[in-house]
């Protein structure tokens, strides 16, 4: 296991891999000071990039991105009020620091415990992988196929206000997945006689349909500019007392970015919920909690520690069960797929030096992401000011590009704006689009492991004792969830009567 | 009966899940079986958002089936603020129309330009076009233009060496 982490830390280190981490620690930045761009849409276009790359090169790529995504993202929401999505807690005492003329040190308490949180994930990661190993050895086809539907149930957990409207988009993305020909029966289903569909629609071209494609049709609409006030008054001093603050509140700071860390592994509970959770938990813990909301510094280091932490604990399903806990990061299971690499057991196995090489471009790229942040605070929060007319060429060269590059067809751009128009739509009518990727990403996955388990076992695979716990964890989440949405249901109609 | 763009849009789950299963149907056993565990219920699950969303709609009239429906009234008061918030999203949702068009003008512009010209060419071309029309200056135009498309050609053309899709234009003209 050490050799695989030194292994892990040369391999970051050579200068190819090192480069490729460089040079997409600006993009994560850039798109997470973007409302409504995020680290998603970002994957979405990074990964063509990386058909043929060595997986330790596309790793460093995409990661070295999706790391510092959270890292850019309080910076809009102290200066201007206009959060994105995780960073929505931020906002809660930014933007009163930013409203009191300590814009400055909201920043630098922001990006330091963002820093902090990012490498504490990290090692988290690094902690849990031996854990993890031996469980994942022990499990064979009927396991994964529940580790699928345990996954799938997570579908619930991402619906947000319409579990319905979840399960259809779920149920959408399962059915995209099964287009093309079926390796069991050797039977071309739902290609409609078109030659393009035999081989199934590359997931590439449908993620940046339903989110590329689909942001530049609202960018479109709205027109403006990102950011909806004035770039009157971006202030930039204070950073270091607010660097400081972080460590001054050094037990927060670590035990936010733990509790980060351990929401992130728990598939489909998401950034958002790690990040209001450690708000809360500041709160609860706080000496003097009345002066949260009007602009104390706490407010802005305890849901940042664990935006950033929560990537490390995501990446642990992924990587180990192809149990994606997030949007983000079921969109970097279809990179593993474009890479030529299955998750789980081979990776902590074959590829455990991989697997390191993922924590060291974890932890540095928080940290390279905090140091090129502090040094361009004030001009990177200005990108919120250009012009949508500017913006929306670039995202819209780009995503196409990506799309067409998955598979070098035609057909990939018209099933991109097919989706997305399907993914603006989603949008506008609050359908969940996470469960729809989901869908996409386990379906395939659920119906080879199922008809593997029936081969080998039998039905009896569902009576093994693996299978038995998945299937309690399984239906403990289902129960939880219809409980969750009955209570919050009860109290918003006691809310309003 | 005049539907909503959120009807309409639930309409296309339904369409979809219909002919999922229509399709299905023609398959053997193994083949159609989880498309089928997977497309009915979702089929069901869409028809009753179709009535939800129609119910909404309906909540406005205030009628004594729904008030039965409902039980109560401070149900009935919610589903009412429900209703006319989206009735007012509506009203915005209809004003959005015809950027909504446009934008997807724009974009099957760029997708007629690229199948034509290539992306060398429609790259720069349409942001040209997009940001005048905007009310973009000449300057910054020109130099986005540029930029992107100097960025792509040396992302793409000179590190990457990918040979760029290059539209039928210059396909013909090139003799392929």
């Amino acid at each position: 296991m050490v050799e695989a982490l030194i292994n892990g830390l040369l391999i970051t280190l050579q200068w190819k891999t090192f480069l490729m981490m460089m040079i997409t620690i600006p993009i994560g930045l850039i798109l997470g000071i973007l409302p409504g761009v995020g680290g998603k849409v970002g994957l979405a276009i990074l990964i063509p990039f990386c058909f043929g790359w060595k997986p330790e090169m596309a790793f460093a790529f995409l990661l070295g991105m999706h790391a510092v995504v959270h890292t850019g993202s309080p910076i809009p929401a102290i200066l201007f009020n206009t959060p994105d999505g995780p960073a929505a807690a931020t906002c809660l005492d930014g933007y009163p620091m930013a409203q009191k003329g300590e814009a400055g040190r909201a920043m630098g308490a922001a990006l330091a415990s963002s820093g902090v949180g990012g490498v504490v994930g990290a090692v988290c990661m690094a902690l849990t992988i031996p854990v993890v190993r031996p469980l994942v050895l022990a499990f064979g086809p009927p396991e994964f196929f529940m580790m699928t539907i345990v996954g799938l149930t997570f579908i619930s957990v991402m619906s947000g206000d319409s579990l319905i409207k979840g399960l259809m988009a779920g149920g959408m993305g399962m059915v995209i997945s099964f287009v093309g020909m079926d390796p069991q029966t050797g039977v071309v289903r739902f290609a409609f006689n078109q030659l393009y569909l035999f081989d199934g629609i590359n997931i590439v071209t449908i993620v940046i349909g339903i989110f590329a494609m689909a942001e530049v049709i609202d960018m479109g609409i709205k027109g403006g500019s990102i950011a909806h006030t004035q770039a009157e008054d971006v202030k930039g001093a204070g950073v270091w007392q607010g660097i400081k603050d972080t460590f001054i509140h050094w037990k927060l700071t670590l035990r936010c970015s733990v509790i980060g860390s351990i929401i992130g592994m728990i598939p489909g509970l998401g950034g958002e919920a790690a990040s209001w959770i450690c708000y809360g938990h500041a709160v609860q813990t706080a000496k003097d909690p009345q002066r949260y909301g009007k602009g104390a510094v706490e407010g802005v280091i305890a849901p940042e520690a664990a935006n950033n932490s929560k990537e490390g604990g995501g990446l642990i399903p992924t990587v180990a069960f192809g149990v994606p806990s997030s949007g983000a990061m079921a969109i970097l299971l279809g990179a593993f797929i474009v890479i030529g690499l299955v998750p789980g057991q081979e990776m902590l196995t074959k590829h455990l030096d991989l697997v390191f090489s993922m924590v060291w471009v974890l932890a540095f790229a928080n940290i390279i992401g905090v140091l090129i942040s502090l040094t361009f605070v004030k001009p990177l929060a200005k990108i919120t000011f250009i012009r949508i007319s500017a913006i929306v060429p670039f995202i819209l060269a780009f995503a196409l590009l990506g799309s067409f590059l998955a598979t070098n067809n035609f057909g990939d751009l018209i099933v991109t704006f097919i989706f997305g128009l399907v993914g603006y739509g989603m949008k506008v009518f609050k359908y969940p689009r996470g469960p729809m990727t989901l869908g996409i990403v386990l379906g395939k996955l659920s119906e080879n492991y199922l008809h593997l388990s029936l081969n080998l076992y039998g039905i009896y695979f569902l009576v093994r004792p693996l299978t038995l716990v998945l299937i309690a964890i399984t239906l403990a989440t289902v129960v939880y969830q219809i409980h969750r949405k009955r209570k919050m249901e009860k109290q918003s109609e006691g809310g309003l009567v | 009966m005049k539907l909503r763009s959120q009807s309409l849009f639930t309409l296309f789950y339904i369409f979809f899940f219909v002919i999922v299963i229509i399709g299905a149907m023609g398959y053997n056993a193994k083949a159609r079986l989880i498309p089928l565990v997977v497309a009915i219920p979702c089929l069901a699950m869409s028809i009753i958002q179709f009535t939800l969303d129609s119910r909404k709609k309906k909540v406005k009239g205030r009628s004594i089936e729904d008030d039965l429906f409902h039980g109560v009234m401070e149900k009935m008061i919610h589903q009412e603020v429900i209703a006319t918030e989206d009735e007012k999203k509506g009203k915005k949702r209809s004003g959005k129309a015809k950027p909504f068009f446009k934008i997807v003008l724009w974009l099957l512009f760029f997708y007629v330009s690229v199948f034509l010209f290539g992306f060398l060419i429609t790259i720069p071309l349409f942001t040209i076009l997009f940001m005048r029309s905007k009310g973009e200056r000449w300057l910054p135009t020109f130099s986005c233009a540029a930029g992107l498309w100097l960025t792509i050609y040396l992302a793409f053309v000179v590190a990457a060496r990918i040979s760029l899709y290059e539209g039928l234009v210059f396909r013909l003209f090139g003799g392929e």
